[in-house]
């Protein structure tokens, strides 16, 4: 594993909340952030519903929606179509009117985002740029770009309870290994060595998660010291313990990027690219081979 | 997540730790914006034809001779490097980010308009893309892409 960015100056014989305090556990913002999910980002309204907004399909669209994506909509915005469906016969509408445009549209968008085949986003982006270098990129592409925006608040909530958990986590996990907790003292090196490299597979996997690119959680390899200190085991448990603290929804979220952490973590789960896998029984051609 | 030199530097500092609030802050101000540029890109993209049709008519007219002096195939070479530049300020309009277009193709191509002393031939067609955005896109998505024409014009022609 990586660990150049931790803090070099922990020490392994200091207590464990010296040592969780030299994570960064003081990084982590209050948990009244300075927005909230509640706080819709600003969307352009956009023409189709500026013009179908009076119709009742649209109210009836955003209302299945709110209906069948609930648990990953805000309130104010499942209530919408219920508040439209009112208000639209209101003689004061034409003033309501541009207030619902784009709270509607940010529905309708969500709608037709999880209709929709779901979300590549493991696909490093330099690598889509790269492939599509001189020409636009493709409309799939496009559509995984605002799916990534609209789902940044989830994306934004579950990154901060990860933050928030870390320690409580990570302690589940330890006292598996024998941890009995209270007595810091009885950490040995190894648990603490343990415990820092979960925390770094955690927020690796936070920020991915974040940034919706597998790239951070690519750094990682499972070297000799990972395999002594019980790495692999250590992250079927902590994997477990964080899967129980979760909501179906954010598991759901984070589930794809916990799985690429795995296979990073374990070349034994890790597939091999396809193209070495199809070439490795044949010889690699000579140069003269290549260009012949 | 599209990410433009900034949070790329965000990602690599930020390794092994939690984001701050202010760099939070800052992705999520990226992020927010990202909607409405893949609408203007894609607005951008549509007319690409109209906006290099609207600038080689008018370049042809004002530059003549330039198939006896490069050759037949000058017109097609024109074309193809507008559409070329014009595609690299798209995408560097959507990434928000101008070192993209600085990085992966200003560069180079100052390099080889220099060394083919085309700049002086070339400036008017950039001038005149330059022109043609208030012509073929509305107020919004001129003034997206204009910032990156005019990078373009500047390390190319001026």
């Amino acid at each position: 594993m990586l660990t150049s960015n931790l803090n070099p100056n922990l020490d392994l014989g200091q207590p464990l909340a010296v040592f969780l305090q030299g994570l960064n556990w003081d990084n982590r913002p209050s948990v009244q952030t300075f927005f909230s999910s509640e706080v819709l980002p600003e969307f352009g309204a956009s023409l189709l519903l500026a013009q179908s907004v009076f119709l009742p399909a649209a109210i009836g669209r955003a209302s299945a929606c709110a209906q069948s994506c609930r648990q990953r909509i805000p309130l104010p915005l499942r209530i919408l179509p219920l508040c439209l469906a009112e208000l639209c016969f209101s003689p004061a509408w034409p003033q309501l009117r541009p207030c619902f445009l784009e709270p509607l549209d940010l529905l309708t968008r969500i709608a037709f985002f999880k209709e929709t085949s779901p979300m590549n986003d493991l696909r490093p982006w330099p690598e889509r740029i790269a492939d599509r270098e001189g020409d636009y990129l493709t409309p799939d592409d496009l559509q995984d770009l605002i799916r990534y925006a609209l789902s940044f608040p989830e994306r934004l909530d579950l990154y901060q309870v990860l933050q928030q958990q870390e320690r409580a986590w990570i302690e589940q996990v330890l006292q598996q290994h024998g941890y009995t907790g209270g007595a810091e003292s009885s950490l040995t090196p190894a648990q603490r060595l343990l415990a820092r490299q979960l925390a770094f597979c955690l927020r690796s996997l936070g920020l991915s998660l974040l940034l919706g690119d597998p790239t951070p959680l690519q750094q990682g390899t499972l070297g000799a010291m990972e395999q002594y200190l019980g790495l692999p085991q250590a992250l079927d448990q902590l994997g477990a313990v964080v899967q129980g603290s979760l909501s179906a929804e954010q598991w759901e979220l984070l589930a794809p990027y916990w799985q690429l952490l795995r296979a990073t973590g374990d070349p034994s789960s890790a597939p091999l690219p396809k193209a070495k896998a199809e070439g490795a029984s044949e010889p690699a051609p000579t140069l003269m081979e290549m260009f012949a | 997540m599209l990410m433009n030199s900034s949070v790329a530097e965000l990602m690599q500092q930020s390794e092994g730790r939690y984001l701050r609030p202010d760099e939070l802050k800052t992705l999520h101000a990226y992020v927010e914006g990202i909607p409405k540029r893949v609408r203007l890109y894609q607005v951008l993209q549509a007319k690409e034809q109209e906006l290099v049709d609207w600038v080689m008519e008018k370049f042809q007219q004002m530059m003549p001779n330039l198939p006896r002096q490069h050759g037949h195939l000058a017109w097609e070479r024109c074309r193809r490097d507008l559409i070329m530049v014009w595609r690299y300020c798209c995408l560097a309009m959507l990434l928000n980010d101008e070192d993209y277009l600085r990085d992966k193709l200003l560069y180079w191509l100052e390099t080889i308009l220099k060394s083919f002393k085309m700049r002086d031939q070339c400036q008017p067609a950039y001038k005149l893309m330059l022109d043609s955005l208030s012509a073929v896109f509305g107020p919004e998505e001129s003034e997206s892409i204009r910032p990156y024409v005019l990078l373009a014009k500047s390390m190319l022609v001026n």
